[in-house]
């Protein structure tokens, strides 16, 4: 069973305190603070909007409140135009300096910044602080000419003061994790209607396209960087920042037959908790093939029993919660022409899938998820998991009830536990009343 | 024992910075050591006025081993390095500990390269790479950094070899099939027609030795589409390994020798291109119902995909 306030309590407890064994996550602290905030939006716990919230809950509009203001005070640069990604990597201003290219080490980083605002969203804050063309100015700066975005921009204190630009270097890996953050950002402070007005330039969108195109893997995955392996991290990315810059239109940009490709993929990832694999022998490798007829051939004797399957993030590789987000968030992302159905979730074995969760990797006691079976629970995992959940709990109601998804009556209350569970926009990885409130300020945006 | 910036060299006219975690009821707040609390409150303090000195460089070393994920640490580092005129290769040698110790961090890597492409010299790298993946022979972050290697130093020679290693070591090595796909295409030069029949023989033979294997059958799929051959050149391969027999309708399958299920996929495929809709949905029902009941919705839905475009054609 899904253990709804076993999740609730788990979330709130790491907002207030973690185990120092985080300390590797010191610098990326607003995705914790994310991962958290939206868990509790989707397990209905927050007291914002209009939706009626859990009668459990005692977080009260006081506390939220409290969050917006911190996400500013401790993360939202001085410029207001980009975010840190945590209070750890803030270094206050001196005046005194040892060298004339001194560098600034008070960055913005794009996923800092697409985290703080996905947070401020989900707490119904208006953005009005921000120096909205500014941060678009900002994007423009972190996109690199092959069309990837970096995590951010260094530069010297001098060329902040706008004496010169020389100084600028980029820096953070090369992969489409950034791109996506920046096309978030972009969407989420409605970046394309201020360029729509001219009041700002925007960033280059068919550079982004031909960069995420270059990524897209022999396999049909989506790869981090041209010529690296299809990674349902990448494909989520690549997927989502189309997604986001395309208004949607995902099969215009890449063509019916390459999104058919990437569903596939995403599909051939569902494998089965144990991973069973044929005997082979190494000697027979280079034998002729005509051994091989009278082999045996174990795994294709019979129908499997109806196992829990969760999601691979590559092939051949062991399922793991966060991948039940990457491919089903892409999934969610993909539309099949002509089908009446949303997205393509509804194509993996929901059931199969909610099980793996529920049943394997789900702690029903202290709440949370870990990344597989027999581990710790951790927030990434505890959030990723609750995300995928939530999708598929949009497909049962869509599709005609948790009926439809059991094999037997006895599996009946536990999928229809995760009910309950709010409805995701998996592009933006938030509630979608949270991207329904985005919408809102997006449309009072245009009409300024 | 206190940290080698400490023991070291000495701080007494610096004033550590304290972190402002944004007053009481902090988000998140991570119960730090104390070492790491007093080595970010120096880091502070001296990246606000970047000191360039080596008891800042030492500082960095011993933050970075209690988070290897300080992306500001490591950018500091780099400038650190260059500006003082460090032994690069001594660096080299100091991150080759670093990544035994965190084999799954990004940023590691990125300051290899970083370090690397000033060196000027590859000559460390190959065989670190080689031990990296001797820990985990699918790091992503490893392959990434060997292509990004190869690319800098024009090392292509060696590398199918190196890739036949690997898979050779487990033919389901996925990483090791992608990589062998840079080998052959990463150069972006015209390969020619009997590199790519090269290939596919190569990738029939893995197939043959284990026929469920995904990483073989996309590597073997996908020279197909790069070469631009036709589905139906692996037809026959196909029928064998799905024990398949057609007459003009109807697609049998030897339930006692049919030993791939990507192989009955393929041929439906096939069947589906030529407009042999009914052999082509018998597949997806086989698999669907029999032989990769996991995908019953996927395969369920190409069927009827094809069944509504031969009605729409009609």
């Amino acid at each position: 069973m899904f253990a709804l306030d076993r999740h609730a309590s788990f979330f709130q407890h790491s907002l207030r305190m973690l185990p120092h064994h985080y300390t590797q996550t010191d610098t990326t602290r607003l995705a914790l603070v994310f991962f958290c905030v939206s868990a509790l939006d989707l397990l209905g716990y927050l007291p914002v909007g209009n939706r009626q919230c859990s009668s459990k809950s005692k977080i009260t509009k006081i506390d939220v409140d409290h969050w917006r203001e911190w996400v500013y005070s401790t993360c939202l640069l001085p410029t207001r135009d980009a975010f840190r990604c945590s209070p750890a990597t803030a270094v206050p201003q001196s005046t005194s300096s040892q060298h004339n290219d001194q560098i600034d080490y008070d960055v913005g980083h794009t996923a800092g910044t697409y985290f703080a605002l996905c947070t401020l969203i989900i707490l119904r804050d208006d953005l009005s602080r921000l120096d909205r063309a500014g941060m678009m100015r900002w994007l423009q700066k972190c996109q690199r000419p092959d069309g990837s975005f970096a995590a951010g921009v260094l530069q010297s204190k001098n060329s902040a003061a706008g004496s010169d630009d020389n100084c600028e270097q980029k820096f953070g890996e090369r992969d489409l994790r950034f791109g996506y953050c920046a096309a978030a950002t972009r969407w989420l402070i409605g970046g394309d209607l201020l360029a729509r007005k001219n009041v700002v330039a925007d960033i280059s969108i068919h550079q982004v396209f031909g960069y995420i195109r270059s990524c897209i893997s022999y396999d049909g995955g989506i790869a981090m960087s041209p010529y690296t392996e299809g990674h349902a991290g990448g494909t989520y990315c690549g997927v989502g920042t189309l997604r986001l810059l395309s208004q949607g239109n995902i099969n215009k940009v890449l063509g019916d037959a390459v999104v058919g490709d990437i569903i596939r993929w995403s599909i051939m990832n569902q494998v089965y908790a144990e991973i069973e694999q044929e005997a082979e022998s190494e000697d027979e490798y280079h034998s002729e093939p005509a051994s091989f007829s009278s082999s045996e051939s174990p795994l294709l004797r019979g129908p499997v029993v109806d196992r829990p399957a969760g999601f691979s993030g590559r092939s051949n590789k062991a399922p793991d919660t966060c991948y039940s987000f990457w491919i089903g968030g892409t999934l969610e992302m993909l539309e099949i022409p002509g089908s009446l159905n949303r997205g393509s979730l509804w194509l993996s074995d929901i059931r199969a899938s909610v099980m793996f969760l529920l049943t394997l990797t789900q702690n029903p006691i202290i709440g949370g998820f870990s990344k597989i079976a027999g581990t710790h629970p951790d927030i990434l995992h505890s959030y990723l998991g609750i995300a995928a959940l939530a999708m598929c709990a949009e497909t049962i109601r869509q599709s005609g009830g948790p009926e439809k998804f059991v094999k037997a009556p006895a599996e009946l209350d536990v999928v229809a536990s995760i009910l309950p569970l709010q409805p995701l926009d998996g592009a933006l990885c938030i509630s979608t009343s949270a991207k329904q409130y985005a919408e809102e300020l997006r449309s009072k945006w245009e009409n300024e | 024992m206190p940290l080698a910036y400490l023991s070291d060299y000495s701080w007494d006219d610096v004033i550590p910075i304290p972190q402002d975690d944004g007053g009481e009821n902090p988000l998140a707040l991570i119960a730090y050591h104390d070492d790491y609390k007093i080595a970010t409150g120096y880091l502070r303090a001296v990246m606000s006025i970047e000191e360039v000195s080596d008891r800042a460089l030492q500082l960095t070393s011993d933050l970075i081993f209690m988070n290897p994920a300080h992306y500001t640490v490591w950018a500091y580092r780099a400038r650190l390095l260059f500006a003082l005129k460090k032994d690069l290769e001594e660096e080299l040698i100091w991150v080759e500990e670093v990544s035994r110790q965190f084999l799954k961090n990004y940023q590691i890597w990125n300051h290899r390269e970083v370090i690397v492409d000033k060196y000027d010299n590859p000559i460390r790298e190959l065989p670190f790479i080689e031990e990296m993946l001797e820990l985990d022979s699918k790091n992503y972050h490893v392959w990434s950094y060997r292509q990004w290697l190869v690319r800098r130093f024009d090392l292509w020679v060696t590398e199918l070899a190196y890739t036949d290693h690997m898979i050779q070591d487990d033919v389901r090595n996925n990483s090791a099939w992608n990589h062998r796909f840079f080998a052959v295409f990463g150069k972006g030069e015209d390969v020619g027609q009997s590199v790519i029949d090269d290939e596919i023989d190569y990738a029939k033979s893995a197939i043959l030795k284990a026929p469920q294997n995904a990483s073989a059958w996309n590597y073997l799929i996908g020279l197909l589409k790069r070469g631009e051959r036709p589905m139906s050149d692996i037809e026959k391969f196909c029928n064998d390994l799905a024990a398949v027999q057609t007459t003009e309708h109807a697609v049998n399958v030897d339930n006692d020798r049919i030993s791939s299920a990507r192989a009955l996929e393929v041929l439906a495929d096939i069947y589906n291109s030529r407009n042999e809709v009914d052999k082509a949905a018998q597949a997806w029902t086989l698999l669907a119902e029999k032989y990769d009941p996991i995908r019953e919705n996927y395969w369920k839905f190409k069927k009827s995909q094809a069944i509504q475009r031969l009605a729409a054609t009609a």
